[in-house]
């Protein structure tokens, strides 16, 4: 369980999060969504520990976040940003070796190994374990940074854990994007969730169980996927005028602009 | 990229072993290898040296060759933890202040030693020069990591920027020293800016490798750290490493060693860049691989160059660090030109 409790942050005097509260539990997929410079990745980055609150305070499991080590954190959660860009050749595998880290000492276990390997099976990157970084389009390369994190998200205890996905899927196309989002979905058990930062209101309306709308700093709407989006807010939140068309056969909505 | 690394260590060891036999046999006086048992034989059991040959490689060869295994190791090994620390392939001590800063401190000391007073000097003498050294080189770099960082958006042109800037004062400040001087020791400063070896001592060689070694083990434990810094400051931080602190750990133990070292023996350009270079095409970028393979290479290249500076002009000696230079210049440039590496930004941006 993730909770914010008022929790604020500001830097040079600017106010990007204003006092919030949030609660985020276990076995629900969260899409934090809003306009360019609306506070998600700050929301974001509160959640993960990089960013230390400057009012309030954030618990993870009850526990102050700021109590936890960047070690024991790796443990808990892990975090898939947008890009990534190398100056080092190194291969897919090692790459997604590095999600388990935070699990072993000097050299992998045999299950460290093994979940690696299943990791990469998953996002489909196999083929290229021995390729070098570089060498990957934006999607392949996407697909490997997801391996690392599938591959840290792995747990045998039922501890809870945290996936959080920063714009993971802006570069992606159509397909990947679909792929990421739903492999993404498929790990959330009783003890996981995950938490997106998403920019396509259709990708989130699909994927999420709830929708958290956030505007200059604050969250401003909490949706819940199951019942109807209020249409004015889209307006209030993005700026723009939408329709809302049914689709054939299906209970959801598509949201046009 | 070799797959292979059970046979690429032995063979890199091995060759380690073949350059340093190599070396100590070849000079102004010929070595044999079983002079070189004769007198290990005598020394290990307490006897004095019977030939000129035994003495002339327990004295000057044998520190001689050992010194510079363990400096070329050192520039090596800091050549990729620079790189790791700067996230760029093109950094290395020479170019980012390290080196001249610690040439600076090392002749501050020199030439300004008489004012500190006999008492001090027979107490700390031997330690002053490298703990000035220290001082100098870690100022110095710290100056440019402070600098490159502060920018918004951080390329590798900030740091080289920076870099020559603060070379220029350290290297103008040591200028200044040999101009101070008096003639004996003007000669021994100038040689600080392009590296001897020809005043290897055993008590050099012991002092730099127990501060070596304990760097090597520091940063052969973090290799995971390091190769998670790869993928930026903040990934490294979701995959559990307190990247501020490590940052400062590294900095640190890796500018004591190569002060230290460059005290002793003066400025080495390039070696930190060539290497590791040419280890990433052989072993690719994992730590765990490139920092030993690193060293070792490193070991053996400085021990040829030597090999060179000693024997080109023979009997005069050229300074090693010229010969480093000619050869790591050009390898900089290409570097340079295949400008993949200049166009990404490092992770400098805290």
């Amino acid at each position: 369980m993730i909770d914010f409790f008022q929790t604020s942050f500001s830097i040079n005097k600017k106010q990007l999060l204003h006092p919030t509260d949030l609660q985020i539990v276990p076995n629900e997929f969260l899409v934090i969504m809003g306009a360019n410079g609306a506070g998600k990745s700050t929301l974001l980055k509160l959640m993960a520990g990089l960013l230390k609150p400057s009012k309030g305070k954030i618990n993870f499991e009850n526990i102050d976040l700021t109590n936890y080590s960047a070690a024991e954190l790796a443990k808990k959660r892990a975090v898939l940003s947008q890009h990534y860009q190398y100056a080092f050749p190194l291969t897919a595998k090692e790459i997604a070796m590095m999600g388990r880290y935070p699990f072993y000492n000097a050299t992998p276990t045999v299950l460290d190994e093994s979940i690696v390997c299943n990791a990469m099976e998953i996002m489909e990157v196999t083929n290229f374990a021995n390729r070098s970084y570089e060498s990957l389009s934006g999607g392949e390369a996407q697909k490997v940074q997801m391996s690392r994190v599938l591959a840290q998200m792995f747990t045998q205890n039922k501890e809870q854990k945290y996936l959080l996905l920063d714009e993971p899927v802006s570069h992606l196309d159509i397909k990947f994007q679909h792929q990421l989002l739903s492999i993404a979905k498929s790990i959330i058990t009783p003890q996981t969730a995950v938490i997106a930062v998403l920019h396509d209101l259709n990708l989130a309306l699909k994927y999420a169980d709830r929708i958290i709308f956030m505007k200059e700093g604050s969250i401003i709407y909490e949706h819940k996927t199951s019942e109807d989006l209020p249409f004015a807010l889209i307006k209030d939140v993005f700026g723009i005028d939408a329709s809302l068309i049914e689709i054939p056969n299906q209970q959801r909505k598509l949201v046009v602009f | 990229m070799l797959k292979n690394n059970k046979i690429l260590f032995p063979f890199l060891c091995l060759l380690l072993i073949g350059v340093i036999v190599f070396a100590i046999a070849f000079g102004a006086v010929l070595i044999q290898p079983n002079d070189m048992l004769l007198a290990m034989q005598h020394y290990f059991s307490g006897r004095h040296a019977s030939s000129i040959e035994e003495s002339v490689f327990l004295q000057l060869r044998l520190p001689r060759v050992l010194l510079c295994a363990i400096t070329g190791a050192i520039l090596s090994v800091s050549g990729v933890l620079m790189q790791g620390l700067f996230r760029n392939p093109i950094v290395e001590p020479g170019l980012i202040g390290t080196s001249a800063g610690a040439a600076f401190g090392a002749s501050f000391v020199f030439v300004f030693a008489s004012c500190f007073g006999s008492a001090t000097q027979s107490l700390v003498g031997p330690l002053l020069v490298p703990l000035f050294a220290f001082a100098g080189g870690l100022i110095c770099t710290f100056i440019v990591y402070q600098l490159s960082m502060n920018a918004k958006q951080t390329s590798i042109t900030t740091i080289l920027l920076v870099g020559i800037a603060i070379n220029a004062i350290a290297l103008s400040g040591t200028g200044f020293m040999s101009y101070l001087a008096r003639d004996p020791q003007a000669r021994s400063i100038s040689f600080w800016n392009m590296g001897t070896f020809s005043g290897a001592s055993w008590e050099q060689f012991l002092i730099v490798s127990l501060v070596a070694l304990i760097v090597f083990i520091i940063s052969f434990k973090e290799a995971k750290k390091l190769n998670a810094l790869m993928l930026g400051e903040e990934e490294a931080y979701y995959l559990g490493v307190n990247t501020k602190r490590f940052k400062r750990k590294i900095l640190i133990a890796n500018t004591a060693m190569v002060a230290i070292s460059t005290s002793f023996v003066g400025v080495i350009g390039f070696m930190g860049l060539i290497v590791p270079h040419v280890m990433r095409l052989v072993v690719g970028s994992d730590h765990k691989k490139l920092l030993p393979a690193s060293m070792i290479a490193g070991a053996i290249l400085l021990i040829l160059a030597d090999m060179g500076a000693r024997l080109f002009l023979a009997p005069a000696e050229i300074p090693i660090g010229i010969i480093t230079s000619i050869v790591g210049a050009p390898i900089y440039i290409l570097l340079l030109k295949s400008n993949k590496f200049i166009l990404i930004k490092g992770g400098l941006n805290d």
